[in-house]
């Protein structure tokens, strides 16, 4: 019997709880997701964000036209602090996509099957994210026209990319990440966009769903093949979410600036990222919730529940990380690392890095207090300061420490244009675009997983039952 | 509609065809179509479109057949090529070039026959090889595309020929009358040729007058001189050998007649290497922060009215008597002082603008020192002609004495007195359609617009002239090319006047007699044609008069030549008005400069707070005060200056320009407004803050190298130290800095000892590539390194060193740098913004506690080509790589601009093309390479105009090199020491700057690095810069060392 109480308790961290509230059978799962997609009428508030969205996004077509007429002159950007607006929202868009990766293939294979509801979207997340991340790099450049030569090809000059760089690290980093991000993506879509194919009307959403569906019929060996190139791709994805700002934070780990030239960045970089990406989850996921209030029982107090622990872990882990950071200046005796403490704390920037700590380091504790994790407005309120909180750590880290490097002669001052907010906000106009477009056309929510969470539901708990409090009993 | 059927039914029916009266669809459109029965291209067949098409495509290349129907522009190729012309290679010619009168000798590069850089005659005795940030500029002044470049009358272009009837018609007149009612007014001119023509104009109208204004003269030495020696002479010195300088108010290194010459003496007496045992000591009292005060080993700021009472202070000592009206401090420092002047090879300097009396007790000093004959000298005044004044012209025209005025040069409506009131004296006399005032000059400036005639001038590098120089040398300018517009030198519109238009060559010819053609050539090849003159005999000096007390109420506001812009006559020159101004690091304007005494009390800071140093660092300058001198008001941006005398305002003039060039107008504060002729070069003035705000623009945050600021502390930028301690320790000083590392390089170049006499064969390198940690001249720490040492096997390695003790922060190689490698200008809302181009800039640090009275160090950084340069490794597509001879190269071509290696690069020497700076994009007065053809012309054509988007930095002057080792492997020879010669190098006036081939243990270079006190900058982040620094070594006197 001891031996079977410790398997039982290893099965029950396992398949913990049941993920879905109400009462729901495969139809009703079905009905409801599809819904949301096929209801010839979303809700108003779709139209709203949705054409909001439009609108800031012709904001950033505005600002890159006008970027790439100019010259990057029209941005802030100066001598000393050669990168700054640019290089902070690459990596703030890059770590907000992070949580979408996680999500669905660290916790895939460590089969946190509550992970079901929320990948989805945070995987579309992730994708969009990187678009707006990528458009950074891509534009930051003196000329943008050029920046097919930090890929490798083969041209008549016989000059290849100069791979000591980290900025050539990060074009394979992120268009790998790119790439398997999308894949997986659109993987995980086939058997639902077969279920829309199914349910739809119109002959010609029906044709581009069968076409999207890549002839899926849904037999047993289709479904034997999904899985198994489902889970290799998650194997070749996990890696990725340490990888990719691993090796963002490289730009600034291998550089000789005070305040970038830090071993602690990669992991730190990690663990910023995902803490920003859970929040950005947040951010959209709760509000989703009240527009479609069908998807609740989907999306349950228990995922927000686990997400904020998970946000809680990575801002404990961040916030380690500002510790040492500060620390390890102090402790090196280093004139250049000690005057970088003396600049955070007491500089001209000081009510950034105290802003930081605040939002990152102090605020997230109260998800200490298990009624907040699952109070919504507050997790909405924690989510957008950890979102501001990351995006603050970026800026103290890259314009900050530039403006204050090793001769003081060469001190400067860093403040943004009005070209640079376009930029950024039009990015955001562009994510919220796509974010809607796509709760219009897909599943925001897996259905069949959805579905065969309630098929293990119905096994573990019983038909009906709503027992994670009995689970060993069912078993 | 009603209308219509009622004219349908008035009018008759009539019709051309039936289906007009049935009114069918057919007929309607035919009706309609305003060319019926034509050929659209959807009525074309195919076989009718492929012919067409076929058609246009052979016409297409009907266009090489142009010159057939149009006229066919004139190219032809030299029949007979000039001497020694070879397409694309630069040719020499020597020249000269004034300020203020005053002839500096140049040797002007010219490449296909246009001028391009300036660089200085080293047989000419005010250069000696070297220039000032003037001479180097005055290559853009030459193309400034704002120049004017046509007669002008009453406000409409006209015809030289126009010009000519009128000004014959005015000559017979004034032939009848003797130039009755024809005045002068010139600019101050030193030119042998135009001093003899205004002899000749006036011998041939006897009744004409003729003033000669400058604004910011000598007129205060001379008088000094005439009351001192009983006659007006010219004094200059000569500082070989000197052991002590005492400047007073003096700011003989940059902006006195000779600067440059004293600027190298001053260097030479102080240049120290490892055996070196003396050194000269600088005193300076000052009433401003200049740049000689700077260089001073020990400074003292008094006001401006009390520099007469230290002056006599300081020649009572000297006589043995006490000083009189000193603080217990400046006793103190004048015992000092005189104690030193008092040893042998001393001189007392004292500064132009100082009152006379100051200059009469400089020339006492200096007899009871021993100096007159020694380090002092006399010769005939330079500037010939200081006749009248322009309050007597102003007058005259206001009485109508005077009918037709010719002013030459100069601007008196810009910077006259503000009492004399010329604008409105000028206006008023033009008004009168029957009086006439003519004007000569480069620019439409504001005494242009109110003269009725105004007539261009040619620029001194394309016209023929002469000039004497500061100790009476006389040599030639010769024009480098055809004047650029139709234009014509002072000398021949003198020679109009004359009625008989001579060329500009036989003008100057014919004032040095009967000259052989061989003897004009060689004066024109050495640019010289008469050696300076035996010095004048000292006459006896007589005893100075009582000095006036120092003023106790009000401010002393003080004019001073702005440090860039002189007068305001280079005030249309943008590589000078976007260079720092010294100490200040301001660009594009001037601004009153108080103390922080000053600063607290009229408000500008607080008076309390964190320290003054804090507030000052935290002043963006952007307060303004009014000052006003006798009614006269002027409101101005303030700045403080640390070292400023208390109660002081000091203010450079050349500001406030309102015409004569897009760059010239509406930058910073008009001095001359509030400049009377009493009170020409310190006034009392009031002084209030007022609510309006200013931005001023500098280039370096200002903060104290080794104040309290926790940021600063302990940063090894600049090292100085002492002439004491340097001798006691034989040179081995900051060896704490050295990490606990024996001195490398104890034996210097002992890698070397084997080769000598070999020529100048390289070593073989002994451990291929991989050498891990040697001491070499750029690792002298002997840190060690995980990647590979630079290889240097068989080729020259360059390398640069800067003395930082001879280095004066005169700004000479930025502007030399600027010139020579085409670096754009970006404009005031750019360089505040922080995207100054400046390839080598000089930073400016103060060091010290007191924040009254720091000291100030000078450091020009170039870049630094690191040979483990950090900029390297960070490029993703390799624009930014290290050549063999260890050069850290830009290609542009590849750069696409990540701009990380700007980031990487802890010297931040790389500088980004934010917009297209050469096109101008900084806002107006920035220069447009692309669409302005003068400065086409200006761009060096050897080094590449960089475009939008692309990184740039220092490259050594690397088309210097190679053109020298292009000759020297013709030659089949190794480049030799010296030959390579970097622009900032060649103009530095002192010298401090050495450049060449460090594998040479006999180059200059190699010799500097194996110094004791030579060290690199930030070493211990293992960039091994092949740019070192000689550490700045102070002579200080122990017995007024601060505890």
């Amino acid at each position: 019997m001891a031996i079977n109480s410790i398997d039982s308790s290893k099965r029950t961290r396992l398949v913990p709880q049941n993920f879905i509230d109400g009462e729901h059978s495969y139809t009703t799962i079905s009905e409801i997701l599809a819904g949301v997609v096929l209801n010839p009428k979303p809700p108003t508030v779709w139209f709203v964000a949705t054409g909001l969205g439009f609108c800031v996004l012709n904001v950033m077509l505005l600002a890159v036209t006008y970027l790439v007429l100019t010259g990057t002159g029209v941005w802030g950007n100066n001598q000393p602090t050669a990168w700054a607006w640019d290089i902070v929202n690459f990596v703030w868009w890059i770590g907000i996509g992070h949580a979408g990766t996680l999500i669905s293939a660290i916790l895939l294979l460590m089969r946190q099957s509550w992970r079901n509801s929320i990948n989805r979207f945070a995987e579309a997340m992730t994708i969009f994210a990187v678009m707006c991340a990528g458009l950074y790099p891509l534009l930051h450049t003196g000329r943008p026209w050029l920046d097919y030569w930090l890929f490798p090809y083969a041209n008549t000059l016989g000059m290849w990319p100069q791979t000591r760089s980290p900025l050539e690290w990060d074009v394979f980093a992120v268009s790998t990440y790119f790439t398997i991000s999308l894949l997986f993506w659109f993987l995980g879509l086939i058997p639902d966009i077969a279920t829309l194919r199914d349910r739809s009307q119109h002959p010609l959403v029906k044709g581009i769903y069968g076409l999207a569906s890549m002839g899926w019929i849904g037999s047993a060996k289709h479904w034997f093949r999904y899985e198994q190139a489902y889970n290799i791709l998650a194997g070749i994805s996990a890696p990725l979410v340490l990888s990719v700002h691993t090796i963002v934070s490289f730009d600034f780990a291998v550089g000789i600036v005070p305040g970038w030239h830090t071993t602690i960045f990669p992991p730190y970089f990690v663990a910023g990222a995902v803490f920003a990406g859970f929040a950005m989850v947040l951010t959209f996921g709760l509000p989703l919730r009240s527009v479609y209030p069908q998807i609740k029982d989907f999306i349950t107090e228990k995922h927000l529940d686990w997400m904020a622990k998970i946000l809680l872990a990575t801002g404990l882990i961040v916030f380690y990380g500002y510790i040492l950071e500060m620390f390890y200046g102090w402790y090196s005796g280093n004139t250049y690392e000690l005057a970088l403490v003396y600049n955070r704390l007491f500089g001209p920037y000081k009510w950034f890095y105290y802003a930081l700590i605040f939002c990152n380091g102090i605020f997230p504790q109260l998800c200490w207090v298990p009624q907040l994790r699952r109070n919504v407005p507050f997790l909405f309120v924690l989510s957008i300061i950890v979102g501001i909180g990351m995006w603050l750590e970026r800026f103290v880290i890259i314009p900050m420490s530039l403006t204050r490097d090793f001769l003081t002669s060469s001190w400067g001052y860093y403040a943004p244009t009005e070209w640079d907010w376009a930029l950024f906000i039009g990015t955001m106009g562009f994510f919220v675009f796509l974010l809607f477009m796509f709760i219009k056309v897909l599943p925001i929510i897996n259905i069949f997983e959805m579905r065969d969470l309630l098929m293990k539901n119905h096994h573990q708990f019983g038909h009906g039952q709503d027992g994670h409090e009995n689970s060993e009993e069912a078993h | 509609m009603q209308r219509d059927n009622k004219n349908q039914s008035n009018a008759r029916p009539i019709f051309k065809s039936f289906g007009q009266l049935t009114r069918t669809p057919e007929a309607k459109a035919w009706e309609d179509d305003e060319f019926p029965h034509r050929e659209s291209l959807l009525d074309v067949d195919r076989r009718d479109f492929l012919k067409i098409a076929g058609a246009s495509l052979a016409l297409a290349g009907t266009a090489g057949c142009r010159q057939l129907i149009m006229p066919d522009p004139k190219a032809v190729p030299f029949v007979r090529s000039p001497d020694g012309r070879i397409p694309g290679k630069a040719t020499e010619f020597a020249t000269t070039v004034t300020l203020a009168g005053y002839g500096l000798g140049v040797v002007v590069r010219s490449i296909d026959g246009r001028p391009i850089k300036v660089e200085g005659n080293p047989g000419h005795p005010a250069s000696l090889g070297s220039t000032d940030i003037f001479a180097q500029a005055d290559i853009l002044d030459f193309y400034d595309p704002d120049r004017s470049q046509s007669v002008i009358h009453r406000g409409e272009v006209v015809s030289f020929e126009s010009f000519f009837t009128y000004l014959d018609g005015k000559i017979k007149g004034f032939r009848k009358t003797g130039g009755a009612g024809l005045h002068f007014v010139t600019e101050a001119k030193s030119s042998p040729t135009f001093t003899r023509l205004r002899a000749a104009v006036l011998s041939a109208y006897p009744k004409a007058g003729w003033t000669t204004y400058e604004p910011f003269g000598r007129a205060n030495a001379l008088t000094g001189t005439a009351t001192a020696f009983g006659k007006e002479i010219e004094v200059y010195y000569n500082l070989k050998g000197v052991k002590t300088i005492l400047s007073l108010d003096s700011d003989f290194l940059t902006s006195m007649p000779g600067s440059v010459r004293y600027s190298l003496d001053f260097a030479e007496s102080r240049r120290v290497r490892k055996d070196t045992s003396s050194m000269s000591r600088l005193y300076a009292i000052e009433s401003a922060y200049s740049v000689t005060g700077a260089a001073a080993d020990h400074r003292i700021a008094v006001r401006p009215s009390a520099l007469e009472t230290v002056a006599a202070a300081v020649a009572a000592v000297v006589a043995g008597d006490a000083a009189k009206g000193l603080t217990a401090e400046e006793t103190l420092f004048v015992e000092a002082l005189v104690a030193d002047l008092k040893g042998g090879n001393a001189v007392v300097i004292p500064g132009d603008h100082t009152s006379d009396t100051v200059h009469h007790y400089a020339a006492v000093i200096n007899n009871a020192i021993g100096a007159l004959g020694k380090h002092v000298f006399a010769t005939a005044p330079v500037i010939a002609d200081k006749s009248g004044s322009l309050a007597d012209v102003a007058k005259a025209l206001d009485s109508g004495a005077v009918k037709t005025l010719v002013i030459v040069g100069g601007n008196p409506v810009y910077n006259a007195p503000v009492d004399v009131n010329f604008s409105d004296v000028l206006s008023k006399f033009t008004a009168d359609k029957t009086n006439d005032a003519i004007r000569l000059s480069l620019y439409e400036d504001e005494t242009s617009i109110l003269c009725n005639w105004h007539l261009p001038l040619s620029h001194e590098l394309e016209s023929w002239g002469d000039a004497v120089a500061f100790d009476g040398t006389v040599s030639l300018s010769q024009p480098l090319i055809k004047p650029l517009y139709s234009t014509k030198s002072e000398i021949e519109y003198l020679s109009e006047f004359l009625g008989k238009p001579v060329t500009g060559e036989d003008l100057v010819r014919e004032t040095y007699g009967a000259i052989t053609d061989a003897a004009w050539g060689q004066a024109l090849a050495r640019g010289i044609i008469r050696q300076a003159p035996a010095p004048i005999a000292f006459p006896p000096v007589t005893a100075a008069p009582a000095p006036k007390p120092a003023n106790t109420n009000g401010y002393d506001l003080q004019f001073r030549l702005d440090p860039t812009i002189h007068d305001g006559r280079y005030a249309n020159n943008a590589w000078l008005q976007e260079l720092p101004k010294p100490v200040t690091t301001l660009v594009w304007d001037n601004a009153a400069m108080v103390s922080t005494a000053t600063a607290k009390r009229l408000g500008i800071i607080p008076q309390v707070g964190e320290s003054d140093a804090v507030n000052i660092a935290q002043y963006k300058g952007r307060k303004m005060v009014e000052l006003a001198v006798d009614g006269h008001v002027l409101k101005v941006a303030v700045w403080i200056l640390p070292g400023q005398p208390d109660e002081t305002i000091t203010l450079a003039l050349g500001y406030g320009r309102t015409h004569g060039g897009a760059v010239a107008k509406g930058r910073g504060f008009n001095g001359y407004k509030v400049r009377t002729t009493k009170n020409l070069y310190t006034a009392t003035a009031e002084a209030k803050t007022i609510a309006e705000e200013y931005e001023l623009v500098f280039t370096q945050p200002h903060h104290l190298l080794k104040a309290e600021f926790v940021e600063t502390k302990n940063r090894d930028i600049v090292r100085v130290s002492t002439f004491d301690e340097y001798v006691t320790k034989k040179g081995e000083i900051f060896e704490e800095l050295h990490h606990g590392v024996a001195r490398a390089l104890d034996k210097p170049h002992d890698a070397h000892e084997n080769h000598e006499g070999e020529g100048k064969s390289y070593p073989a390198d002994p451990g291929g590539n991989f050498r891990y940690a040697e001491r070499s001249l750029v690792n002298k720490e002997n840190w060690t390194s995980l990647y590979p040492e630079f290889s240097n096997v068989g080729y020259n390695q360059w390398a640069m060193t800067i003395d930082l003790t001879t280095c004066i922060g005169c700004n000479a190689c930025t502007i030399a740098c600027q010139a020579e490698n085409n670096i754009p200008v970006v404009g005031k809302k750019e360089v505040a913004r922080g995207r100054e181009m400046h390839w080598i800039r000089l930073d400016h640090y103060y060091e010290g506690t007191d924040v009254n009275d720091p000291i100030s160090h000078f450091m020009p950084v170039p870049c630094m080509q690191c040979e483990k340069a950090p900029c390297e490794p960070v490029c993703p597509v390799a624009a930014t790589i290290h050549s063999h001879e260890g050069l850290n190269q830009m290609v542009y071509n590849r750069c696409v601009g990540t701009r990380y290696c700007s980031n990487n690069c802890p010297y931040k020497v790389r500088r980004f093309n934010f917009f297209k700076w050469t096109q101008g994009v900084g806002g107006p007065g920035t220069l447009d390479y692309y669409n302005k053809p003068q400065l086409k012309m200006l761009a060096n054509p050897q080094v590449s105009v960089r475009g939008r988007g692309v990184m740039e930095k220092c490259t050594y002057c690397v088309q210097r090199i190679n053109e020298v080792r292009i000759e020297a492997k013709k030659d089949g020879r190794e480049i030799e020491d010296q030959q390579v010669r970097t622009a900032c190098q060649q103009a530095c006036p002192t010298q401090a700057i050495e450049f060449g081939d460090m594998m040479d243990p006999t180059s200059k270079v190699s010799v500097n690095k194996s110094q004791p006190h030579d060290y690199g900058l930030l070493t211990d982040l293992n960039t091994r810069p092949r740019t070192t620094y000689l550490a700045r070594i102070r002579n200080t006197n122990s017995k007024l060392e601060k505890a």
